[in-house]
């Protein structure tokens, strides 16, 4: 650990050191000029007219131009909207099925395979991954931030802008935090509520020189219980401490900097289901979850010309949860490198290489991973080529990830994509990938033991991972289409088809006396389904939005396979969801945005379907302070939308809320 | 086969994973690939794109000339009374939609006055703020809701910027343009007229358009 490391900081301080030199030959020949910025500061009007500038290609793609289904979450939805956390905001997407598991555990997923520990999805925040490699999926209710300060979440459906990570399998979510230009001042955002009983923030952003901004933050949640199924108290409440800062840096003109930090302190009880050896087989039992993570993440973006940019990024991230099930620790170093270049007037060309070491110790309890500790390593690069085949009319993207990881090798990760603009009203865009879910600890080393309700009775069932588990391939086909018919109205459209194989089954190892059972590889199925999005600004004060999604999943186990129970997952994502909402600006200083969502029955675990309606108020008496009232889950008392998985927590809804929040900026 | 009783946690024969014998692939695999990065991060960094990096060198950036002519249209524009709470209140200047300058503008503006006062830099997210500022610059991220923008705000007297090219059409007062690599300006008389400003011949008569309403 200490040797990598030590390797990283060499690395670190040898690019340091290069990127300096580069920069002092650089204002060297600008020293002739004068100062930087200030020789041309005196300058007047019609000095100023005469200058020539350049231009940094701005290539930075319009969303609304992209090859891929892209939806984004902006600052402005954040604000308006009722949802107070991450996975609440991530509802209004198209194509994710985002389910509230019990008051901690979320479900979230797109086109399909949606669980407690969904593993599909790939999720950064500012380019640091969320993934946790253990169970391959994300914890959510340990990702939080002060909202007001999320630039914006954007989601991608379907596998390989391939310049993502590893495992974008099935999507992307990249939740992007503000530069601490744009978050100066003293801001304090209070709620209290019924469900979340309390979640308070405070951060306060300053400058230190004229090229030094700086942001700090403290935030606390509490939330209450929820009830289960069956009725009574699920005894899952619990609260969260979490701080943090930002830097970011001019250091010239050319190169910025940022350092940034976060740390929490979760704590929190789930009631959960463990297999006992004799009748009645289980018991229940009150679990106490400690969790605390804390991350630092140095980001250098260097200028080099008018036509090429790079990217340095380093982070360091900490996990510590404590549980009855398996505690966990784990540490992730990360460095990466992309470079962005103009090829001629054609291509745009980036490239990147990673590497990533993950140390994970656990301490073996019900379930367990052997060996106890390890460290995985994985080596990726990728490459991408935008070419411009008819300027403003036909563009093709080229490209491909290439991993190596310690459990499956070397992974080839290509995609195909293409971009028609016939009209300024209409785009149509295509694409083929391949994408690969690289295994998880637990189904590679991994036992769990569970007990799974058949009639009457609760029956025990251990599940061991297996050394030649594979990874997982997606082959996706996707198609999409906007429309811009008049200026107020925007339609997207897309349309997939994913092919599987190598899906994860479990193969029975012997019934009797207990069931035992072993992850092997041996399913495959496809998926199918669109999602349209729709945008229309009725009046000028009154916005209107509309998404529904399809899905169809089958899945099939291989000829050679005796697993009964995998197949069932594919009920577990709904075939249907559609959400509407609307924004309306009443004064200058009134909003009311209201919004109801429909989401299809999930028959896999008997869950109906069910329609929601949120709504928020917000008042502006005075400048600087917002008042707003807003409620949850309206249209009935309580609600169910998922189920934990491998039966280990027990099954809860998801209740009414209201809540009274304030903010304040100063 | 073991009864799942008879399982201890722990227990090393409970995983039916064989040993590899990992740890002297992963050091030679880490540092290959930490030369590998420091190897690419050089060529990255050092190696220029092409020619035109001189130029770039030497030449200022489009920003960098929109901030320091935002600086002038500040010194030649007079506000109403009414604009500043007291004598020392600074100029606010707003930055609506994503910000292109980045540092350089606050660089541009840091130290100096105008009339006397400051000029603050301020990153504006909401439109509701906007109300607040002397100067908006509106980014060309907002290009397609610049009517909704400028009509919130027309009750206040904001000299209002743009660099997208309907934005004088559409209400607004100084629009930036580029015409072979130079910087230029345009300038809509009436909107300024009707919000209560004064902006001085001086820059009107260096715009592009002199003032008059552009020919459709």
């Amino acid at each position: 650990m200490r040797k990598t490391f030590m390797s990283c900081v060499v690395l670190l301080v040898t690019t340091t050191f290069v990127f300096l030199r580069c920069s002092y030959t650089a204002s060297a020949q600008e020293v002739d000029s004068g100062d930087e910025i200030s020789d041309i500061t005196e300058m007047s009007i019609e000095e100023l007219m005469n200058i020539e500038v350049t231009s940094v290609s701005k290539k930075k793609e319009k969303l609304s131009e992209s090859s891929a289904a892209v939806f984004v979450i902006t600052q402005e939805d954040i604000r308006r909207s009722s949802a107070k956390t991450i996975p609440e905001l991530l509802r209004m997407v198209p194509g994710l099925h985002v389910a509230r598991i019990n008051a901690q555990a979320w479900a979230i997923s797109v086109r399909g395979f949606n669980g407690e520990f969904a593993n599909k999805l790939l999720v950064l925040m500012d380019g640091r991954s969320l993934y946790v490699p253990h169970f391959s999926g994300v914890y959510w209710q340990l990702q939080d931030f002060v909202l007001d300060d999320i630039e914006r979440i954007e989601v991608i459906r379907g596998p390989g802008a391939s310049v993502w990570g590893a495992n974008a399998v099935n999507g992307v979510i990249n939740i992007i935090t503000q530069n601490s230009r744009d978050t100066q001042g003293g801001l304090l955002n209070t709620l209290i509520g019924n469900e979340e009983k309390m979640i308070s923030s405070i951060r306060y952003g300053g400058q230190l020189d004229v090229s030094t901004w700086y942001r700090i933050y403290a935030k606390y949640s509490l939330r209450d219980n929820s009830v289960f199924r069956h009725d009574g108290s699920a005894e899952d409440s619990g609260d969260m401490f979490q701080g943090g800062f930002r830097f970011d840096i001019d250091i010239t003109e050319r190169d910025s900097m940022t350092l940034q930090g976060d740390s929490y302190d979760h704590d929190s009880a789930t009631t959960e289901q463990i297999p006992m050896p004799i009748p009645p087989f289980s018991r229940t039992f009150k679990d106490r979850v400690e969790a605390c993570g804390s991350n630092l993440l140095w980001r250098w973006n260097r200028v080099i010309s008018e036509t090429s940019s790079s990217t340095l990024q380093f982070y360091y991230d900490r996990l510590d949860i404590t549980n009855d099930i398996l505690p966990i620790v784990h540490d992730t170093i990360d460095l990466d490198f992309q470079h962005r270049v103009m090829l001629g007037s054609r291509h745009d060309f980036i490239w990147g290489v990673g590497y990533r070491t993950i140390r994970e110790d656990v301490d073996n309890a019900i379930f367990t991973i052997q060996p106890e500790s390890r460290r995985d390593n994985l080596l990726s690069a990728f490459v991408q080529d935008d070419i411009t085949l008819v300027e403003k009319l036909l563009e093709l993207t080229i490209g491909s990830k290439f991993e190596d990881n310690d459990y499956t090798g070397f992974e080839i990760q290509p995609t195909m994509r293409i971009l028609w603009k016939p009209h300024k009203h209409h785009n149509v865009w295509a694409a083929i990938s391949r994408a690969a879910r690289t295994p998880s600890t637990m189904e590679v080393d991994g036992r769990v033991t569970y007990v799974v309700p058949v009639g009457n009775f609760d029956v025990p069932i251990t599940a061991f991972g297996d050394d030649d588990y594979k990874s997982e391939y997606i082959d996706a086909y996707e198609v999409g289409y906007r429309m811009f018919p008049m200026k107020n109205l925007s339609l997207d459209f897309a349309t997939f088809y994913n092919a599987y194989d190598n899906l994860r089954s479990l193969e029975t190892v012997s019934l009797f006396p207990s069931i035992v059972l072993l992850s092997d590889n041996k399913m495959k199925g496809y998926t199918y389904g669109a999602e349209v999005a729709a945008d229309c600004m009725l009046l000028n004060w009154w916005r209107l939005r509309g998404a529904y999604s399809y899905l169809q999943m089958h899945l099939e186990p291989d000829s050679d396979s005796g697993d009964i129970f995998s197949e069932g997952t594919e009920d577990l994502s709904p075939h249907h969801q559609a959400h509407l909402w609307s924004s309306m600006d009443i004064t200058n200083d009134i909003e009311i945005d209201a919004g109801i969502r429909h989401v299809d029955r999930l028959p896999a675990i008997d869950v109906g379907s069910y329609t929601s309606f949120d709504l928020r108020l917000e008042w502006r008496p005075v400048k600087d302070l917002e008042i707003s009232i807003a409620g949850q889950n309206l249209l009935r008392n309580t609600h169910t939308e998922f189920d934990p998985e491998f039966g280990i927590g027990m099954p809860s809804k998801v209740e009414r809320s209201v809540y009274l929040q304030l903010r304040w900026r100063f | 086969m073991k009864l799942v009783s008879e399982i201890v946690p722990g227990d090393q024969e409970n995983s039916l994973s064989i040993g590899v014998d990992r740890d002297t692939l992963d050091k030679k695999k880490q540092y290959v690939s930490i030369l590998c990065i420091t190897f690419c991060i050089l060529i990255g960094g050092v190696v220029p794109g092409d020619d035109s990096v001189k130029k770039g060198f030497q030449a200022p950036s489009e920003y960098k000339v929109k901030s320091v002519y935002i600086y002038n249209f500040a010194k030649f524009t007079k506000w109403p009374k009414s604009s500043f709470e007291c004598d020392d209140s600074p100029i606010v200047l707003g930055i609506y939609g994503e910000d292109p300058f980045g540092g350089i503008i606050d660089k541009a503006v840091w130290n100096k006055k105008v009339h006397n006062r400051r000029i603050e830099v301020k990153r504006i997210k909401i439109l509701k703020d906007a109300g607040s500022c002397h100067i908006l610059f509106v980014s060309s991220s907002e290009k397609k809701k610049i009517d909704v923008i400028l009509s919130r705000i027309k009750e206040n007297s904001i000299l209002t910027v743009g660099e997208s090219e309907e934005f004088n059409q559409q209400g607004g007062m100084i629009n930036f343009l580029i015409e072979k690599k130079k910087v230029k300006f345009e300038i809509n008389v009436e909107a300024i007229k009707k919000s209560g400003l004064e902006v001085s011949s001086k820059v009107i008569k260096l715009s592009k358009n002199k003032g008059k309403r552009r020919k459709r």
